[in-house]
């Protein structure tokens, strides 16, 4: 954990309490939102560290970080974007945007393609994460639901 | 007549969860729980990010239907928290007419978050970006003098009623070339990290990932036009920079 580190990921927790701030989140859940974006930017490091693949770390990221946002806001009663949006700032590809805008405009065609895949590939990575998150725990919930249904047993 | 206000309250608060940034599939769920809780025998809604309808079918057989356009969005977690509640409540026990209609108006009068702390929350969120990406502290200090920048036009454009993407490519615009002047004047160092800490400000995250989820939860419709959108709202974010970039920093 060099020093680098450590400031990514106490500036992912500010920039995620600061959306959550934007987002008009209050109380006790902005520290929650806070601490998921930390939470998020360790899982990525944590991937990059092993596998030394930035967009398998991303995916890997996103499906820990919308995981843990679905259990939370579900355990919470609150609704699941309230949680997981502000959490997963961190990985928004804006550096990504931002680069293949400057190599648009010097008219570098390889470093184009090069960020401009980049930031495609993120987003696909981000979404995918999320959408297996949210199926998992539907598929997950829908068998409670329905064990609750045929158990007779249970008390009313 | 009182079934058509308890309808227009409904839609009140479909309308309210829609503008505040929720998904579609709770905008649904919620108008379809709450009418079956006020004993509407049928529902039927449909709803995309700009539009919502309903018709419900009485007992009596008569049926009564209503639309609302939704031009505005205003991502506000508070008030998809507050109708959220609302509605678990009217589902365990329907309240009366008035009392939904005078919860409903409180939740919509809430008070949104005061320009001071909005441009409090830009400044935290553009300073942790920029040093986030790379950049040091100085950097961090120019974005943040940037994002006051950027928040006195959107705010402005919010109140003259500026198209979104006009506004967006604008903000992007202005921002990019404050980040150069802070640089000219010593401020800050590198000027990519100062201009991306403001991107992400402007970057549609919450159209994103509402879109994914509509997408997953059966809306296709609604996940295709919040992905356009978002994407939209990137292009304009690139063309705004790119409007700067073609005249300050070809070489940088």
């Amino acid at each position: 954990m060099t020093q680098d580190m450590l400031t990514e990921l106490l500036m992912a927790g500010i920039g995620s309490l600061g959306f959550g701030l934007i987002f008009h989140i209050n109380g006790y859940k902005l520290l929650i939102t806070a601490l998921g974006g930390v939470f998020n930017w360790y899982i990525y490091l944590l991937a990059f560290a092993h596998y030394n693949d930035r967009i398998l770390g991303f995916f890997l990221s996103a499906l820990a970080t919308a995981l843990l946002g679905e259990v939370l806001a579900r355990w919470l009663k609150t609704p699941v974007i309230t949680l997981t949006v502000p959490m997963l700032i961190p990985l928004v590809p804006g550096g990504d945007l931002y680069y293949t805008t400057l190599a648009l405009v010097q008219s570098d065609t390889a470093r184009v393609a090069e960020f401009g895949t980049r930031v495609v590939w993120e987003v696909c990575a981000m979404s995918l994460g999320m959408i297996i998150a949210a199926c998992s725990v539907q598929i997950f919930w829908k068998i409670i639901i329905y064990m609750e249904r045929r158990l007779p047993c249970r008390k009313r | 007549m009182q079934y058509k206000k308890i309808l227009d309250n409904i839609l009140d608060a479909g309308e309210i969860l829609l503008i505040a940034g929720a998904e579609v599939s709770r905008v649904e769920d919620t108008i379809r729980r709450m009418s079956a809780a006020y004993g509407f025998i049928r529902t039927d809604v449909f709803t995309i990010t700009s539009s919502v309808m309903v018709t419900v079918h009485l007992e009596n057989g008569e049926t009564l239907s209503q639309i609302r356009r939704i031009k505005t969005h205003q991502t506000d977690m508070q008030k998809i928290e507050a109708v959220n509640a609302l509605s678990r409540t009217v589902c365990a026990s329907p309240i009366p007419a008035d009392e939904l209609q005078k919860k409903i108006c409180n939740i919509k009068h809430e008070p949104q978050r005061s320009a001071k702390q909005q441009l409090a929350a830009y400044v935290i969120v553009a300073f942790a970006f920029s040093i986030f990406f790379g950049g040091k502290l100085r950097d961090g200090i120019a974005a943040a003098i940037c994002s006051v920048v950027l928040f006195g036009i959107i705010y402005i454009g919010n109140r003259i009623h500026l198209q979104p993407i006009i506004l967006t490519i604008l903000a992007s615009a202005m921002m990019c070339a404050s980040a150069f002047l802070t640089v000219w004047c010593g401020m800050g160092n590198a000027v990519d990290k100062i201009i991306i800490g403001n991107i992400m400000l402007l970057i549609p995250g919450v159209a994103l990932m509402s879109s994914v989820r509509d997408m997953i939860l059966g809306d296709t419709i609604s996940g295709l036009l919040g992905m356009c959108e978002a994407i939209l709202r990137a292009v304009a974010i690139a063309i705004g920079c790119a409007l700067v970039l073609m005249q300050l920093g070809g070489n940088i």
